[in-house]
């Protein structure tokens, strides 16, 4: 049975690891949401399979998000060039290719964690994760429409922010 | 249809749009400059996000299975038959929705009362001291997900299942705009009757009580519920959305 969930959990590892990456500030408290994540899941696994395990994973995985959110408000954005580190690259083109990617994905990250809780929740479930509308509003709990409406919004402050701070982009 | 571009251009890139509609709808697009820009910020922004997808690293991967080879196999439920009623309850799903009207609520006025506290039943206690608090009953996975209060402008904030003395309970914590919170209690085995409750439809129907500035309204059917919040009417309507009153 741990087999079946272990392979169940692994086919949705990435999506859950870019919720959770989209749900913390760090890689690491990125993976160690997934762990927890998948602590909880184990657990409710062996008591019964759910039907649709991937929403159900992110489902875990958003509640134990919010559970820690009062202590991550209290904490800065930790600033890392974690995705430059992990990916050496062997030349130094790539270095400067890769090093230029990692500042924009970390002003990315950033702009993300800045938005309104319920709006970056939608976005990270759909557009950093690939979770449909209709999944989304079934994790989150809320109307399709609801959802909808954040995303968008969510959406364009990113799009505003990311082009003032990089002076170039018009609507 | 009437002309409004965020809403339009959000289910227009949600693609929940009729093929019919989204055929207008783009041929719309081309000559209005607000809908345009909507739509192509909001792609934009879609697009951003896209760009920092990542893979798990192989780390994780190793993590988890580690986690899941080292997570004891006496955590393996006994067969549901062999389990206290209590434990049971987890098999078992609510279906506790929200979405009968507020209004029918609103015209309950409560009349609280303090009441004796000197044979306060330990359950009531405890979910009162968590509200206060702001903690939940426990961390354990809740037996369904966070009923939809958005009617009511109340958004999850947290969720996780434990135990009162001896009664097994799922905690569902809320907040409105205005920093308000609700707590939602449910359990299998119904919340004993708190001292000097007041009844609001005989025996057996819902009863509320007030502890120290925290009001708790208590259904017991067709769930065993506890909704508790600092404010009245919030309560009530809590209670009227979920059909329990």
């Amino acid at each position: 049975m741990d087999d079946e969930f272990l392979a169940a959990f692994f086919e949705h590892l990435d999506r859950l690891h870019n919720l959770a990456r989209g749900l913390t500030s760090s890689r690491q408290d990125a993976e160690d949401l997934v762990s927890e994540t998948c602590l909880l899941a184990l657990r409710g696994w062996r008591r019964q399979v759910p039907a649709d395990p991937g929403a159900w994973f992110a489902t875990i995985c958003l509640n134990a998000a919010r559970s820690s959110y009062r202590r991550r408000a209290a904490r800065p954005v930790e600033i890392q060039a974690e995705d430059w580190l992990l990916a050496q690259p062997d030349t130094a083109a790539d270095t400067a290719r890769d090093a230029l990617a990692a500042v924009e994905a970390r002003r990315v990250r950033e702009a993300i964690a800045l938005l309104p809780a319920v709006q970056l929740e939608a976005i990270t479930l759909m557009d950093l994760a690939g979770y449909t509308a209709a999944q989304t509003a079934r994790i989150v709990g809320a109307p399709r429409g609801t959802i909808l409406a954040r995303v968008h919004r969510g959406r364009k402050v990113l799009a505003r922010t990311l082009a003032d701070s990089r002076g170039g982009w018009q609507a | 249809m009437t002309h409004q571009p965020e809403r339009d251009a959000a289910t227009y890139l949600g693609g929940v749009m009729t093929a019919a509609e989204r055929d207008a709808f783009a041929d719309h697009l081309v000559g209005c400059a607000e809908c345009w820009t909507e739509v192509e910020q909001a792609r934009r922004g879609r697009s951003l996000v896209e760009s920092v997808r990542t893979a798990a690293l192989g780390g994780l991967r190793d993590r988890v299975r580690g986690l899941v080879e080292a997570e004891p196999p006496q955590a393996v439920p006994e067969p549901a038959s062999a389990l206290p009623a209590a434990r049971r309850r987890r098999r078992r799903r609510w279906l506790l929705t929200a979405g009968v009207p507020v209004a029918a609520a609103a015209v309950i006025a409560l009349v609280l009362t303090t009441g004796s506290t000197t044979s306060e039943p330990a359950s009531l206690q405890a979910a009162v001291a968590d509200f206060s608090a702001e903690r939940l009953p426990g961390a354990e996975l809740p037996a369904q997900r966070a009923p939809d209060l958005s009617d009511l402008q109340l958004q999850p904030i947290g969720a996780g299942g434990g135990s009162y003395a001896g009664l097994e309970v799922d905690g569902y914590a809320y907040r409105d705009p205005a920093g308000r919170r609700i707590v939602l209690y449910l359990s299998d085995a119904p919340f004993p009757e708190a001292p000097g409750a007041r009844l609001l439809a005989g025996r057996d129907g819902p009863w509320v009580v007030e502890r120290g500035g925290v009001v708790v309204l208590c259904a017991r059917n067709p769930h065993a519920l506890l909704v508790v919040g600092q404010d009245t009417q919030l309560v009530t309507d809590t209670a009227g959305a979920l059909g329990v009153l």
